[in-house]
């Protein structure tokens, strides 16, 4: 029997646990599955962090038109994202989903973890991250069709795979919280070349190991 | 001290191993005791995630005074009765170190400010509700510039997780019609009983829990601010690029789960009709609808999953609103100017 559960079992019926009834173990390994399942499974944060940039005013147009062309905006040539959230005191790891548009032809986006500070002061890195590039193949360039250059929305990720990590910016792997930084303020910070990041959806990953 | 809990982290032993307690086996204390702890521990922690994080950087959300309304507004989840704090991240700055964000819930209207200074920075405030007698209260942030240039770069809201111990007694139920009972960790040790009541307890608690929400797709326009290029409503290329993806877990349909979108909106009073269109669920604003309303729409599960990355048991839901086929022949305005999805 797995130990967390990605399937909701049921709560066991009150009637499992009347007066003069013996309690089975059945009733308790319920209760069980379902505790592990909402606690560790979905109490585990989530976040969907997204980032919206000035569109002109064509949201306000007054009459029909159908010329209106998604995606042809080119990207900033840099742009620095960060995202926060106060961390789980269970997640060992964070993986990630970006949702971008890349332009040019050496688009990159290196995202970081950082203990994020709130007085003023500099963050602390605590996971020197992963990269996206044209170099290790997990960045597609713009696209030119004739004249028209559209800049795709492509989904890049960490995976859900844990890796080792090395002393420097790796291929994409998901990032690792320190035993020391779980349940503080957590900040990822995007460095971004050539790239417009739309949204971010990051995991809080748990593992569990017997002592 | 009665309903403490410890996070039950790896290596502590802590998570209840159901395998502890099958056929043929004694039900020892401790078993109890971890699942006290976890259900403690759960009632803390669930539905703590952050229900706001927005980001805007190319200096859209930018006040030069002090505006006549509120610039976003949200719909959030409540986990619980219990959790009456929201934690505030905030990224901001103004060029006088004279500008506020100024966060507020619409229901006891209850105000947490956060003052900026000339260096952009994060910040961090706390936001205290108030009672909350729905499942879901509405915020708003107001930006203020009394001088220079107040520039807003992120807003992050999310509910601050319960400490222990738990306080006593107990919580009324909000997502389901049973009420949460803290464990006292000392009760479920050696040498207490098993009481009837206690199980009884742990199922109604575990039924309020397995309904609580968790947030997924939030997003909000910007009104009374500065620049003209600041996007007051959702735009059709948002729908694709800006959709969340969500955890899909098992058996959430054959637990009835309900998952709630709820959407601020109104039409651009160009004489058309607006659709919102969310899973298999569709509403027509209708074209005089110019002041914007509040538009809650619901639907199961869907049994559709979106990815399922490099690792067992991680199934995705790609959620947010999509664009109605007919609208080709209509002017690339949405009608929403605010929305949030949440659910099981």
């Amino acid at each position: 029997m797995p130990l967390i559960n990605a399937f909701e079992p049921a709560v066991p019926s009150p009637r499992s646990c009347m007066v003069d009834v013996p309690v089975m173990g059945g009733t308790i390994a319920q209760m069980m599955d379902l505790a592990n399942h909402l606690g560790v499974g979905r109490a585990r944060r989530v976040i969907h962090a997204n980032f919206t940039r000035g569109q002109g005013t064509f949201a306000d147009l007054v009459d029909r038109t159908d010329i209106f062309t998604m995606f042809t905006e080119p990207p900033s040539s840099s742009e620095t994202l960060e995202i926060p959230w106060l961390s789980s005191p269970l997640g060992r790891y964070a993986y990630l989903f970006l949702t971008i548009q890349a332009s040019g032809t050496t688009p990159a986006i290196v995202a970081e973890l950082f203990k994020l500070d709130t007085t003023g002061g500099a963050h602390t890195l605590i996971d020197a991250g992963c990269q996206w590039n044209t170099t290790n193949n997990r960045l597609t360039p713009s696209v030119r069709r004739g004249q028209v250059v559209t800049y795709p929305i492509q989904t890049i990720g960490t995976g859900a795979q844990v890796q080792a990590t090395g002393a420097g910016v790796s291929d994409p792997r998901p990032l690792v919280i320190p035993l020391a930084n779980r349940g503080d303020n957590l900040m990822l910070r995007l460095s971004c070349t050539e790239v417009r990041v739309e949204a971010v959806d990051i995991f809080e990953l748990y593992e569990e190991s017997w002592a | 001290m009665g309903n403490t809990f410890t996070a039950p982290t790896s290596g502590s032993g802590l998570v209840p191993s159901p395998d502890a307690v099958v056929s043929g086996k004694i039900i020892e204390s401790a078993s109890i005791e971890r699942l006290a702890n976890m259900v403690n521990y759960t009632h803390a922690q669930l539905g703590c995630s952050p229900v706001v994080s927005q980001g805007w950087p190319d200096n859209t959300f930018q006040v030069t005074s002090l505006p006549a309304a509120p610039n976003a507004r949200w719909r959030i989840p409540i986990p619980s009765n219990a959790h009456g704090t929201l934690i505030i991240h905030c990224k901001g700055v103004n060029t006088s170190s004279s500008g506020t964000l100024t966060i507020k819930e619409l229901t006891n209207n209850t105000t947490a400010t956060i003052n900026l200074t000339s260096t952009e920075r994060w910040h961090e405030a706390t936001l205290t509700v108030g009672a909350q007698a729905g499942t879901y209260m509405e915020v708003t942030a107001l930006a203020d510039a009394t001088g220079g240039t107040t520039t807003i770069t992120y807003i992050s809201l999310q509910w601050q997780p319960l400490t222990s111990p738990l306080a006593a007694g107990v919580v009324d139920s909000k997502h389901s019609a049973f009420d949460i009972t803290p464990m006292g960790a000392t009760r479920s040790g050696a040498d207490y009983p098993l009481s009837s009541a206690r199980g009884v307890a742990l199922t109604a608690t575990l039924e309020e829990l397995s309904k609580r929400p968790r947030s997924g797709f939030c997003w909000s326009g910007l009104q009374n601010v500065d620049p003209a290029t600041a996007q007051a409503t959702m735009l059709p290329n948002d729908f694709t690029a800006k959709s969340v993806r969500m955890r899909k877990w098992g058996g959430s349909r054959a637990r009835e789960h309900e998952y709630e979108a709820h959407v601020y909106a109104a039409t651009h009073g160009n004489g058309d009709d607006r659709l919102i269109i969310w899973r298999g669920e569709r509403h027509t604003v209708p074209a005089a609808t110019v002041a914007p309303a509040w538009v809650t729409l619901t639907a199961d599960e869907p049994t559709r999953v979106d990815e399922r990355p490099p690792a067992a048991d991680l199934e995705l839901l790609r959620d947010g609103p999509t664009q109605p086929r007919e609208s080709a022949t209509l002017a690339p305005a949405s009608p929403i100017w605010s929305m949030s999805v949440w659910g099981p």
